[in-house]
């Protein structure tokens, strides 16, 4: 979403990015990627549970690492009774002023993420209705 | 509660390490509110 601020922007709405890392993280990305939309962190990942997030595999980069995540993950599925999945996904809402979802995609994998367009459908049709 | 009052009352924090709550980004407008695995 990120290539799309200016477009969600003259939608009269505004992109808020949360990670679940440390703020100092955060405030690193935001130098080296000149952001200027908010950027916030959730270290306990409070939000992540409210949201109603996914858990599961993510970095599968390489099968090696494919590899070493799945072996994890079914050590950590055996386990998670003790220790939950330790793989946290992400997800994208829209949400208005009066507390209304109107967008939700909560992501399946890693490589699962909402196209942008559909977001901008939604806020087109609620700057309409507005 | 729905999701987004729930979401709303969270605090998360700023890169400055300031507590935010998350419901002040959609007071007035509408957001965007995206959540990543990670920064980068």
């Amino acid at each position: 979403m990120r290539g799309k601020v200016a477009e969600i922007r003259g939608l009269g709405a505004e992109l808020v990015v949360v990670g679940n890392g440390r703020p100092d993280q955060a405030a690193d990305f935001r130098r080296q990627e000149n952001l200027d939309f908010p950027l916030l962190v959730d270290p306990e990942m409070s939000a992540y549970r409210a949201a109603g997030l996914k858990r599961g595999i993510t970095d599968a980069l390489s099968l090696g690492t494919l590899r070493h995540a799945v072996r994890a993950y079914r050590q950590g599925f055996r386990q998670s009774s003790v220790q939950g999945d330790p793989w946290q996904l992400g997800g994208t809402m829209v949400i208005t002023p009066e507390n209304k979802v109107l967008f939700r995609h909560v992501n399946r994998d890693a490589g699962d993420h909402p196209d942008p367009k559909d977001i901008l459908d939604v806020l087109k049709g609620s700057a309409r209705s507005s | 509660m729905n999701l987004a009052s729930a979401l709303s009352t969270q605090e998360l924090l700023d890169p400055e390490g300031r507590k935010v709550r998350l419901g002040n980004y959609w007071k007035d407008n509408p957001v965007v509110l995206v959540f990543v695995r990670h920064f980068g």
